[in-house]
């Protein structure tokens, strides 16, 4: 049952959603600028409360709290560039270009006001410069799903998850990859590398199934307030009630 | 700024505006899990008008619109769930659908113009799109980049809700991800019969009223094509022009009580 | 940020990045329908110092401007004839307006929307990421590219309508499609038909400086325009012209 609202407090629910959209632009350009530190600072929560259940998601499980975020996000990212560097002889981030432009969006307000919901897809691609003087660009094409919560000085995103359905090399034909990849923490996939190894490992999101899955879904519609049931947080994460065969599997029928 | 309207009708009009952007996004995610019976039940008017065009014509109807959208896509997803079974026994008890492909068409370049009595609204998109699976029964991954443009019509239901009247959909691009130069194969096709066919087109020949061609794709000698011109401020849906619209290619329109 | 406005006030500011979500919407269309001659008239302010930049140069005035887009629409006459010339049998009986467009394409979708309206409601700042994809003919003849970057934009408020004032479109890469962009590209040969595309010379820029460098593995990191900040009024704020 949606609330009435007064006029004035429509264009202010109205203003909120462009408010939680431009968060989520502000973080496309602070990727592209690789602000990681600066993201987690401005961008994301920093009231305690909310500090502990924040999140970071993706195909292979989540970060749970700032301080795991910030320990894979920046702290391991800052090392694999120090090591890029040292390898390319080359200063840091030379020759890297990230971009991951968020798009679609479908952003539903709380009726009590006090949360958001949003739901992007990502056509990106990130380039790193190699040791032998060129560099390797890597298509990357994804859901992006993020709830926000309304802290003192605003909109911050608290729980994210990049849930990737394709991942290719620009001059390469994508069908000529493997149709199964290895997605456990020993995969030789760069995007699962990079995603190392989480707070709560897990298959979120197998894409040998396109979307079937439904994960992470659409925001529902009217929502009154935040629940962990419809969080995009580790919490909220429902495999489909008839889960069958995972990938490669009842091949012992014969 | 719209001071011709009063303060209520203007914020009433801003949450219409705003609502175009999610019930497109809808729309797409929907779309790309192959969900057209969510989309077409809850997203579209369910009206003897609605329009749904493409480059092969127009529909016009919601049965037509729903034939075209669900049954003919359905029936590409099952027969493609019938050759994916006899290869991966992993497919077993899962919904046929999302198991095609995933097509999403992602939004970009938004025009969106609201009619000063609330009641609809009109918008154009870019939409860079790709078009992937990972199970095929050629036993290959597979992904297409198909990029469109859309128009789009949407009105105020009786329940409320903002809902789709109109969509013509212009595809420009296909290509597949990538290892193709998509102007230079084509160039080539009209210079060198060893040249590369384009890559298929996933639609098939669906019902339509009104027989295309609406559109066409990038070709060498294609000239520029306006076929979802950018909404214009309007007062009434009735009085403006409305995507979908066979009169744009000179056939009549037909309207059906 | 909706508290220090009143309810109209909110109102206004909506309408206002509508309106320029829509310009700018506008601006890809026309490039995209190859109707860049119409540009500068239908979404450009009339103030003298309008600008426009690329990743090496800027024009700067409205004539500097106004000539780029006309450089472009004669180009396309150009690439029209030379394809004419190379396939009479299909196109000969065309006139030059039937066939105007022909070849080029250019889309440069733009998303992640940052607008920034100055308090005082007279100017406005944006931001846009756009991923664009585009066949051009060069010398070697058609070729596809995907191309990564950005529109920054400055408006004024002109009679009540929302222009471009100073516009800087500047791209990381700008590489064939099919071709990895971080691995030289390889040469191409040029074909005679395309030949006096070699000699077409877009106007000289105002000012020739670079105004983002063009990836490349050896590109220090080159972070994302700045973004737009709120303002009062424009005094108090930077500027995407030069």
């Amino acid at each position: 049952m949606s609330r009435t609202f007064t006029e004035d407090e429509q264009i202010r629910r109205i203003w909120d959603i462009e408010d939680v959209k431009t968060l989520m632009y502000t973080r496309v350009f602070y990727v592209a600028s690789d602000w990681r530190d600066k993201e987690l600072k401005e961008l994301w929560v920093s009231q305690p409360e909310n500090t502990k259940t924040a999140s970071y998601g993706s195909n292979w499980g989540y970060y749970v709290g700032m301080d795991a975020i910030r320990a894979w996000y920046v702290d391991a990212h800052n090392a694999e560039l120090e090591a890029q560097s040292k390898a390319n002889n080359a200063p840091i981030n030379q020759g890297n270009l990230y971009a991951h432009p968020a798009t679609t969006g479908v952003v539903e307000l709380a009726q009590d006001g006090k949360t958001a919901k949003g739901l992007w897809y990502s056509i990106g691609q990130e380039t790193k410069a190699n040791a032998e003087g060129t560099a390797d660009a890597r298509w990357i094409l994804g859901k992006i799903a993020a709830d926000f919560i309304r802290e003192p000085d605003g909109w911050k995103i608290w729980h994210m998850v990049f849930s990737v359905d394709v991942d290719c090399q620009p001059g390469v034909d994508y069908g000529t990859y493997p149709v199964f990849e290895d997605w456990s923490a020993n995969s030789t996939n760069p995007v699962r590398k990079e995603f190392g190894v989480p707070t709560i490992e897990m298959l979120t999101h197998d894409v040998t199934f396109n979307w079937w899955d439904d994960y992470p879904p659409m925001p529902p519609k009217n929502y009154e307030t935040f629940t962990d049931d419809i969080s995009y947080g580790p919490e909220g994460h429902h495999y489909p009630a008839n889960r069958g065969f995972g990938a490669q599997e009842g091949r012992n029928y014969k | 700024m719209k001071k011709h309207l009063s303060l209520s009708e203007r914020i009433r009009n801003a949450g219409v505006s705003q609502e175009v952007e999610n019930v497109k996004s809808r729309h797409a995610f929907l779309h790309a899990r192959c969900d057209g019976a969510t989309e077409y039940n809850h997203l579209w008017i369910h009206g003897n008008n609605v329009g749904w065009g493409h480059g092969f014509g127009g529909m016009l109807g919601y049965d037509q619109v729903c034939h075209g959208n669900i049954n003919d896509y359905e029936s590409m997803g099952m027969e493609n769930w019938l050759k994916l079974n006899k290869i991966y026994p992993e497919v077993g008890g899962k919904d046929f659908r999302p198991l095609m492909e995933c097509s999403v068409h992602t939004l970009a370049c938004d025009i969106i113009e609201v009619a000063d009595d609330g009641q609809s609204a009109r918008a154009t998109f870019v939409t860079p799109g790709a078009i992937n699976t990972t199970l095929s029964p050629d036993q290959e991954k597979w992904c297409h980049i198909l990029w469109e443009r859309y128009g789009s019509d949407f009105v105020v239901d009786t329940d409320g809700q903002l809902k789709y009247v109109n969509e013509h959909v212009c595809p420009d691009i296909l290509t597949d991800l990538d290892y193709r130069d998509w102007a230079a194969e084509e160039y080539a096709r009209h210079t060198d019969p060893n040249a590369p066919p384009p890559p298929p087109v996933t639609l098939g020949g669906p019902f339509v009223t009104y027989p295309g061609p609406w559109h066409h794709e990038y070709g060498l000698f294609q000239t520029p094509q306006n076929d979802v011109p950018w909404p214009e401020p309007y007062r009434t849906f009735s009085e403006t022009d409305h995507y979908n619209n066979p009169r744009h290619y000179g056939q009549e329109e037909i309207v059906k009580e | 940020m909706s508290e220090k406005f009143t309810t109209e006030q909110l109102t206004d500011r909506w309408e206002d990045q509508r309106d320029i979500k829509n310009l700018m919407g506008k601006y890809i269309n026309l490039t995209l329908q190859n109707r860049d001659a119409e540009i500068f008239g239908m979404l450009w302010a009339g103030e003298a110092d309008v600008c426009l930049g690329f990743n090496d140069g800027w024009y700067v005035g409205s004539s500097a401007v106004s000539s780029y887009y006309d450089a472009v629409h004669d180009r396309n006459v150009l690439v029209a004839d030379l394809l004419q010339k190379k396939f009479p049998e299909k196109i000969g009986d065309k006139t030059a307006d039937e066939i105007f467009g022909i070849g080029t394409f250019r889309v440069y979708p733009i998303v992640c929307p940052i607008i920034q309206i100055a308090e005082d409601g007279k100017t406005a700042k944006g931001l846009w990421y756009a991923q664009g994809s585009q066949a051009i003919i060069s010398s070697a003849g058609p070729t596809s590219h995907w191309t990564w970057g950005y529109f920054a934009a400055d408006f004024i408020r002109e009679d009540d309508t929302w222009k471009i004032w100073h516009l800087q479109f500047t791209n990381d890469v700008d590489a064939r499609c099919g071709h990895d962009w971080g691995k030289p590209a390889e040469p191409m040969e040029e074909l005679p038909e395309f030949a006096p595309l070699k000699y077409f010379e877009m106007p000289a820029y105002s000012v020739k400086a670079t105004v983002r460098p063009y990836y490349s593995p050896d590109r220090p990191l080159t972070g994302a325009p700045r973004l737009p900040e709120e303002y009062t009024t424009f005094a108090d704020t930077f500027s995407y012209g030069i």
